[in-house]
């Protein structure tokens, strides 16, 4: 065996020096902390949003029902929606789906969280279409020229840029659609276990290899988040001082391909642990389903009401 | 058939990547207890995904029951569900192999993919869940179990398939002293009934109790030895060949003392000479 190197020899006895204790105080602040925060809070996220089985356990209106016919039926409402176009049937669509959630026991927060953020995003995607330069219509609110009395020339002068009332309707057909579509999915997915979930979208023919890739994020991606926590505490240990932020995002960059790979090589080996074991893409649940009459009564109902969506489209 | 596995000549590399196993060949008898023993990336783990019908020779073959396994011969349906069932392959890392959200779900993944009527998959559940002492498990998520409890479910995960064959990647890595003990006298148990056990392991001192029959493979990626495990245990010099013992040294007392250390039972020595005379077992 190879002798001990001297510089490791050196300086054997553990030390309170302060420069130390103040480099590693640093280091624990600036991007590090946020980073590892929000690897842990996503974490959380996850973990209460894949894991949590608890609101499908729970006796609730939706939670009643046959999966298949639940996928059914929502997916059938989620069409209806997207082809919707009055604003007045929308909104009953979003309050309905807000009476889905509170007859199925689905917590405020979680249905609040979900009704705030979808708005949130579908707003910051459609806030260009508004303007008048992209969908035209009377104008019923000056941004460009400011609608001042003394403007200086050069604030007189540029493009035409207003709010129309079109552009209004398109934005608020945008944002509620979206509401209403991503809430109906919660509901689905808030209601029911993954596995019987994923039974459910076989039975109306999403395939196989689609099935499959979900059932494995699902199952996985908890796991991967833990490793992404672990990475980064490993990487915390071994920080000295605070790096700098150019350094520290370069980290963040490879930390994310170490990641990439290290799921790629994680979902490899589950699916082979999956087909040693028999898997052959088809999913089958230990709970049994059972299709009932009112699971063909909730079908029924819930096509027949997007049916009629569809044809009440541009309102009533 | 009384030859369960034939392995002619086989060797496999990954794509980009070196020779991983070079012209490799033995045959599993129905009810042996065979382990394959070599160093880190000798090939081992490969080896037994290889037996599995996971990976495949990229040259030469291997015969499961006198009939080439193939991609193509286990994806035609009779042939594949039936090596399916038949062979069981226990991961290294339980978190790969436990993928349901609870365990009880984990033990009936597999007989559900044999479409067996669920009554006796509950009764095989019970059972097995009785077997390895996991009833109080079974509502439980795998992901919150402590290791030795991952490599209990996962085991009972394949025992509920009435598999005649179990591989075993590493069974005993991990696992407390207790634990090793009690899966030994599981593996004891089941062979005794019938199956046909294939272990990997670099642990030498759990061989003698694991297996009959040892096949070590060498950093060379070829097999060194095929021979009963007794026999090969006392060839020092192959097992250093094969870097599964090394030059140890230790203190006793002033005397710093080396000798050809392996990871196995049984090699306590005496020493008279620089500090008290006592015997050294590890």
């Amino acid at each position: 065996m190879a002798a001990l190197p001297e510089w490791l020899m050196e300086d054997m006895e553990p030390t309170g020096d302060p420069a130390w204790k103040r480099a590693s105080k640093t280091a624990r602040r600036g991007l590090g902390k946020g980073l590892r925060k929000s690897i842990a809070g996503f974490g959380r996220t996850l973990g209460l949003s894949l894991s949590d089985r608890s609101i499908a356990e729970k006796r609730g209106l939706l939670q009643a029902f046959d999966p298949r016919a639940k996928v059914l039926g929502i997916v059938a409402l989620v069409v209806a929606v997207s082809v919707q176009e009055s604003i007045a049937v929308l909104s009953l669509v979003c309050v309905a789906c807000l009476a889905l959630a509170l007859a199925s026991r689905v917590p405020a927060g979680r249905f609040a969280g979900v009704m705030l953020a979808a708005p949130l995003f579908s707003v910051l995607v459609i806030a260009p279409a508004v303007l008048n330069v992209v969908s035209g219509g009377r104008p019923v609110l000056e941004i460009w020229p400011l609608p001042l009395d003394a403007l200086p020339a050069w604030m007189a002068a540029g493009p035409h840029i207003a709010v129309t009332d079109a552009g209004l309707l398109i934005a608020s057909r945008f944002v509620l659609r979206t509401s209403a579509c991503v809430t109906l999915a919660v509901l689905l997915t808030a209601t029911t276990g993954a596995p019987k979930l994923f039974r459910g979208l076989r039975a109306v023919g999403v395939p196989r290899v689609f099935v499959m890739i979900l059932a494995m994020m699902e199952r996985y991606l908890e796991v991967l988040v833990r490793a992404a926590q672990e990475i980064h505490m490993a990487k915390m240990s071994r920080s000295v001082s605070q790096e700098a932020p150019g350094r520290e995002r370069a980290w963040v960059a490879a930390g994310i391909g170490a990641m990439f790979r290290r799921a790629r090589s994680l979902g490899d080996r589950v699916y082979d642990a999956m087909i040693s074991r028999g898997y052959t893409g088809e999913p089958h649940t230990w709970e049994r389903l059972r299709w009932r009459p009112k699971d063909a009564v909730f079908v029924v109902s819930s096509v027949g009401l997007a049916a009629l969506l569809v044809i009440v489209r541009r309102g009533i | 058939m009384d030859r369960v596995f034939d392995v002619e000549q086989a060797s496999f590399r990954y794509p980009g990547a070196e020779t991983c196993l070079e012209d490799i060949t033995f045959s599993v008898r129905r009810g042996e207890r065979v382990a394959l023993a070599g160093a880190n990336g000798s090939g081992k783990t490969t080896l037994l995904h290889i037996l599995d019908g996971l990976l495949f020779p990229t040259c030469g073959r291997v015969l499961f029951m006198g009939k080439p396994l193939t991609e193509e011969a286990l994806e035609r349906g009779a042939f594949g569900a039936q090596f399916r069932k038949s062979v069981g392959l226990l991961f290294q890392n339980s978190d790969v192999q436990l993928f349901c959200p609870t365990v009880e779900e984990e033990l009936a993944f597999g007989p559900l993919q044999t479409r067996m009527p669920r009554e006796d998959i509950s009764q095989r559940i019970k059972d097995t869940a009785e077997l390895l002492g996991i009833g109080g498990l079974l509502a439980r998520s795998p992901q919150q179990l402590s290791t030795g409890e991952k490599k209990s479910v996962a085991l009972a995960s394949l025992l509920t398939m009435a598999p005649s064959v179990l591989l075993l990647d590493e069974p005993t890595a991990g696992l407390d002293p207790r634990s090793q003990s009690r899966l030994v006298d599981l593996l004891e148990e089941l062979n005794a009934a019938g199956l046909t056990l294939v272990f990997a392991t670099h642990d030498l001192v759990l061989l003698p109790h694991l297996a009959d029959r040892l096949i070590v493979v060498g950093e060379d990626h070829r097999i060194a030895a095929d021979s009963d495990v007794a026999a090969i245990l006392h060839d020092e010099a192959l097992l250093e060949s094969v870097n599964l013992i090394h030059e140890h040294r230790h203190r006793h007392g002033s005397l710093v003392h080396s000798h050809p250390h392996r990871h196995a039972a049984g090699h306590g020595h005496e020493h008279g000479d620089g500090g008290p005379g006592h015997v050294h077992d590890h």
